[in-house]
């Protein structure tokens, strides 16, 4: 097992991520590839660089660094800012990851994504905020990513975790083996379960996999007595429409126990500027954020059939 | 046209509180609540249509010369003695409490008695002047030809030492007036609420006690009773002044009613308050009106005496007795009722409006003083002093929401959750106040620091913003200038040029030698710690000087009446012999510079060896002209402040224990300890243009950090939990005297139940950390929209939902509106 791995970042406050205050532990890499997804830095198992447009004045000195011809020459800072501009400074094909041009940026324009960490780093800066998870029955959230690609080296950090008395939370796409979920929902109090979409093609033309190891897992997971909140997410075009809902609770009612909460996610494209950071296109982008105001007529819906929902996840709510 | 329940709701849905308070409060109070004038500058300039009082001074005045040959106490005495007897006198439409500081509702007041500089500014005024102008200016003229080299502050030049004057005039190491014609002073309620008619008897009592030892065998110890009589004669003339100040709104109160109101309910309510100021403050109260319109006296009255910039308070615990009377056991006026009546309580406070000179305008943007009232926390013997008028008090400050007074809450474990729903809604509807104050740390230090007994220590009330000061016979503090103010980044950087000062060009502190040749940081430290000291002793020493000098200088009859130990001894309130224990802080303004500039140092000289110490210095006394890669590496590859981060946090408690140790070294005139209490009001503004560029990478001109233990803006990048366990690190009782904590809530957090429930879990974090004060600043639209224009000081603004997170001020213009939009709708 390798003794570190990629943490794309700790996040103290998470306030919407399971019970109380929280500490997200983001594992970088995904085996999805979800078209929404907000934190696209999480999808590659490797390191990365981000280029903040709006921090970048454009001196060049990255340019002067790299040694690979990977950066762009400057252009006017505004001409770069535009919405519709297609410049980029990095060329991520040519680029070796060497890190030159992040360590000569002066303006914090360039920053590597992904830090290697060992367990006990992760659980001393999450352990920083034991006070907050006291008063609040919050602890540490293991997200992702998917955690569970992350083998060993997450459950070994579960594992040292759950010695340091931490709450847990794990937040889990499903999508992998039975017998790997089971390890990892064993070591955890509470799963986060996320529920992309009911039917397989429309999954697997917008997360790249298909969704049978999610519902399959799903259904096992409802077998046993592990807490589960099932975080539906709201897109557009997509798990909109109050049809497509009530479906879904057709389809959680035929699972062998009712999930414990359900977390009503709706869509926001707040994530636009991280991929331009990245150099990439999202797909999404034109896409307007849906005002939670319009989910709580699904949320009726779920409440109809019995459920305890939210919109949004707090950990504040019952 | 009225507001149905719907549109109210509606309202609140947006979070449009200034609507919901508008739509939801009695009529009384939406006229008085309008019809009350602005007082406080904005952007240092006062509003059109305020101006100056002069009848005040000139009736003052007046007196003031005919009476040359009489002792200060008793020729002050007379002096407002003639103005409340003379000066013109008003009643607001449909106001129940009365009395005014000023002859007109749009006027501010002066003290011609305190400082000529200050005579001399108003005269140099524009816009505040009564028209015709050129009148004004002639009545201003004699007045300052009066005065001119002959108030208190010229007479207290006469015996400061001349360097140590210079070097505070010069406003670089620290501010305020060292003269009780400029300062706040605790009041003693519990003699206050005698009566004034019972005092008065008390010292007739005195007086005679004394003519009869005066008439007996000859000894020395008589000699300094011959001048306690003018003293106490002085102090009878400003009761019997402020008795007749009452009656004459009770007379005028009957002349309107009898003669000229028509509408019978208000016909009744004028009589209503004649009878009130027939009673009080001659006579103990006994309704919510009574207690009220006594406590309004007494705030108004002792402010022809001096300009009192702060207003030490509890009024709930004054006012509760009463209000549970009146409202619920004899109900005898409806809840309504009483909150019209603190609701006015409020309004009429923020009426109070007295002259700042510019650069203390700059600092109080927009107020007076800082009236903070202290609410809530404990009885003597530590039972909740909580009650139902505490509870009042933050319903009506939600429906007359002003800016002064504010409220301080003393929390405590035994707070019930339905008042802390009433404060919660207070923060949520976006007043900034109340502050939490924690009471059993701030009990505990007050034992700690001043030696209060615990009895007396349950009673604090804050003396100005933060500091913690029982309104006891021998706690009450008369005078805050016994303390000082610091401009405390000036240690480090002292410590970096050798105690000489760049901005003003002159040797200030003490040669601590050439901090290139420091070998170590404990080199370094070592000098830090004499700039540290040397700062602490000249503020200290010049302030004591003031303080002592004072009853013979300005002299406070009013005060002194106020104050049980000065009528029982026949001395002025200011006197430090009279018996005061004696609690003393120095504010601590600009102090968390020091921290951030030391860590710096610390890791980029001494530890990195990146740069070499004449490097820095080099770049500091250019301003980091030409440097400004080296100026951001000084920025982000130090540890700062606020983030959890031990390195610089060990540095910051180094700092306020070696600082602490100090202030047990040095004594006040009571020969008290002087603690220092890390605090900014607005002083971090007022010195941007005085602090030079320091290591933590700030300019000459770049605005200070805003919090007394607050990290800089935008360098808190762990989020509001790092804030708190940083500060956490403190110890709260042995470190100082109180430690102001700004801390940015989201409406989106705070919103519906789950926001109670989260803002509950971080106050009990907040004192499992053992923490002594936090104030909540609302993250509005107006924040975002800062933060869009102003992005390096907004960089710890961190947009929270459901699994994702960025940094609101990194993402692009259109992503920032639409948060914003969210935001502001409170829906996210």
């Amino acid at each position: 097992m390798n003794s570190e791995t990629l943490i794309s970042q700790i996040q103290k406050f998470s306030v919407n991520d399971g019970p109380g205050f929280r500490t997200n532990v983001f594992l970088k890499g995904c085996p999805l590839h979800c078209a929404w997804c907000h934190n696209p830095e999480t999808q590659s198992f490797g390191r990365e660089i981000y280029w903040k447009t709006r921090l970048c004045v454009q001196c060049g000195e990255c340019l002067e660094a790299c040694p690979s011809e990977a950066i762009n020459p400057p252009i006017a800072p505004e001409e770069a800012q535009k919405e519709n501009s297609t410049y980029q400074k990095i060329i991520t094909e040519k680029c070796d990851l060497c890190f030159k041009c992040v360590e000569a940026c002066q303006y914090n324009a360039l920053e590597i994504v992904g830090e290697p960490m060992s367990i006990d780093q992760i659980l001393k800066e999450v352990e920083q905020d034991r006070v907050f998870y006291n008063n609040s029955g919050g602890g540490m959230t293991l997200s992702g990513g998917e955690p569970t690609a992350h083998g060993e080296f997450a459950l070994k950090l579960l594992d040292a975790a759950k010695s340091r008395k931490l709450h847990l939370c794990l937040d889990t796409s499903g999508f992998c083996q039975w017998d790997i979920l089971k390890q990892f929902v064993a070591k955890v109090d509470l799963v986060l379960y996320d529920l992309k979409h009911l039917d397989s093609k429309l999954h697997l033309k917008m997360t790249g996999v298909p969704n049978e190891p999610i519902l399959d897992n799903l259904k096992k997971l409802t077998g046993t007595d592990y807490r589960i909140w099932l975080r539906i997410l709201v897109i557009p075009d997509f798990s909109e429409t109050i049809e497509y809902h009530r479906d879904v609770v057709k389809f959680l009612l035929t699972l062998p126990r009712k999930v414990d909460r359900i977390d009503l996610l709706p869509y926001h494209n707040w994530c636009e500027d991280k991929y331009k950071w990245l150099g990439r296109k999202w797909l999404m982008a034109d896409y307007q954020a849906i005002d939670p105001v319009e989910v709580e007529i699904l949320k009726d819906i779920y409440e109809m059939a019995g459920f305890n929902v939210t919109v949004g996840g707090s950990g504040f709510e019952n | 046209m009225a507001t149905t329940a719907k549109e109210i709701k509606e309202f609140e849905e947006k979070q449009e509180w200034w609507w919901v308070a508008e739509k939801t409060r009695s009529s009384r109070l939406d006229y008085l609540r309008k019809a009350v004038w602005k007082k406080g500058a904005l952007g240092g300039n006062y509003a059109p249509g305020i101006e100056i009082d002069l009848e005040f001074p000139e009736l003052y005045t007046e007196t003031w010369q005919e009476n040359e040959g009489d002792p200060i106490m008793l020729r002050k005495a007379k002096s407002i003695g003639n103005v409340l007897e003379n000066l013109p006198i008003f009643i607001t439409d449909q106001s129940q409490i009365v009395g005014c500081v000023g002859s007109a509702p749009h006027n501010i007041v002066s003290y011609w008695q305190g400082a000529s500089m200050i005579n001399e500014e108003i005269y140099n005024e524009q816009g505040i002047l009564p028209q015709p102008e050129e009148k004004s200016l002639e009545r201003l003229a004699a007045l300052n030809e009066y005065w001119g080299g002959n108030t208190a502050l010229d007479e207290l030049a006469k015996v400061l030492d001349p360097e140590d004057a210079v070097k505070f005039m010069s406003g670089a190491i620290g501010w305020g007036t060292p003269s009780s014609a400029v300062g706040y002073a605790t009041k003693d309620f519990r003699h206050i609420g005698k009566g004034f008619e019972n005092i008065i008897e008390e010292i007739d009592e005195n007086m005679e006690r004394t003519d009869k030892l005066l008439r007996g065998n000859p000894s020395p110890d008589l000699l300094p009773l011959y001048d306690k009589l003018p003293r106490w004669e002085a102090m009878q003339e400003v009761l019997d002044a402020a008795i007749e100040y009452a009656a004459r709104y009770a007379r005028l109160a009957r002349i309107i009613a009898e003669n000229f109101e028509t509408d019978p309910k208000r016909k009744e309510e004028l009589l209503r308050i004649a009878e009130t100021c027939e009673r009080v403050p001659a006579q103990p109260p006994r309704t919510l009106q009574e207690s009220i319109q006594y406590d309004h006296f007494v705030q108004v009255v002792v402010r022809y005496e001096t300009y009192e910039g702060a207003m030490p308070h509890r009024p709930d615990y004054l006012h509760g007795p009463f209000f549970d009377k009146d409202v619920n056991i004899n109900k005898s006026i409806t809840r309504d009722d009483a909150l019209d009546l603190l609701g006015e309580h409020l309004i009429r406070t923020y009426e109070i409006g007295i002259f700042s000179p510019r650069w203390t305008r700059e600092g109080l943007q927009g107020i007076t003083g800082t009236w903070v009232w202290t609410m809530g926390g404990v009885n003597e013997d530590g039972t909740d002093a909580c009650n139902d008028c505490t509870t009042a008090y933050m319903q009506v400050a939600r429906l007359v929401r002003i800016a002064n007074p504010t409220f301080s809450f003393r929390w405590h474990p035994k707070v019930k959750d339905e008042l802390m729903r009433e404060i919660f809604e207070c923060i949520r509807h976006g007043l900034g106040y109340p502050s939490l104050r924690n009471d059993p740390i701030l009990v505990e230090n007050a034992m700690y620091w001043h030696g209060h007994p615990l009895r007396e220590a349950r009673q604090w009330v804050t003396q100005s913003c933060m500091s913690p000061c029982p309104p006891t016979k021998y706690g009450c503090q008369p005078f805050r200038m016994a303390s000082a103010t610091a401009n405390c980044a000036k240690i480090v950087e002292y410590t970096l040029h050798n105690g000489y000062d760049n901005v003003v060009n002159m040797q200030m502190g003490p040669k601590t030698g050439n901090a290139v040749d420091f070998k170590t940081y404990d080199e370094f430290f070592e000098a830090w710690t004499k700039q540290m000291k040397w700062l602490l002793n000249i503020l200290v020493r010049t302030v004591a000087l003031g303080r002592a000098k004072d009853p013979e200088f300005f002299s406070r009859p009013i005060l002194s009446a106020y104050y049980e130990r000065a009528v029982e001894t026949g001395t002025d309130a200011v006197d430090y012999t009279n018996g005061e224990r004696g609690n003393a802080w120095v504010t601590a303004f600009t102090w968390v510079e020091n921290a951030d500039s030391l860590a710096a140092v610390k890791k980029l000289i001494y530890d990195d060896k990146k740069y070499t110490m004449a490097e820095l210095i080099e770049a500091l006394k250019n301003n980091w002209d030409g440097k400004e890669e080296m100026r951001l590496d000084f920025v982000n590859n130090a540890p700062k402040w606020g983030n959890d981060d031990d390195y610089v946090d060990d540095i910051m408690v180094q700092c306020l224990k070696t600082t602490a140790a100090h202030g047990k070294e040095i004594k006040c005139v009571c020969g008290n300890n002087i603690p220092i209490l890390p605090e900014n009001v607005s002083g971090n503004i007022h010195y941007a243009n005085v602090v030079s560029a320091l290591p933590n990478g700030r300019r000459l001109g770049d605005a200070l950090y805003d919090g007394g233990i607050s990290p800089g803006p935008g360098l808190d990048k762990k989020g509001p939990t790092a804030v708190l366990k940083s500060c956490g690190k403190i110890d709260h009782v042995l470190d100082g005297r109180a430690f102001l904590l700004n801390q940015r809530l989201s409406p989106t957090q705070l919103a519906g139940e789950k926001g109670y429930q989260l803002w509950k879990s971080y106050v009990k974090s907040w004192d499992d950390l053992g923490m002594d004060h936090v104030q909540f600043n609302m993250v509005d639209d107006s924040t975002l929209r800062a933060a869009q224009k102003d992005p390096e000081k907004y960089q710890e603004v961190i947009v929270r939902v459901a699994g994702y997170s960025a940094h609101f001020v990194d993402i692009s213009r259109k992503t920032q509106d639409n948060i914003i939009q969210r935001t502001v709708q409170g829906l996210g």
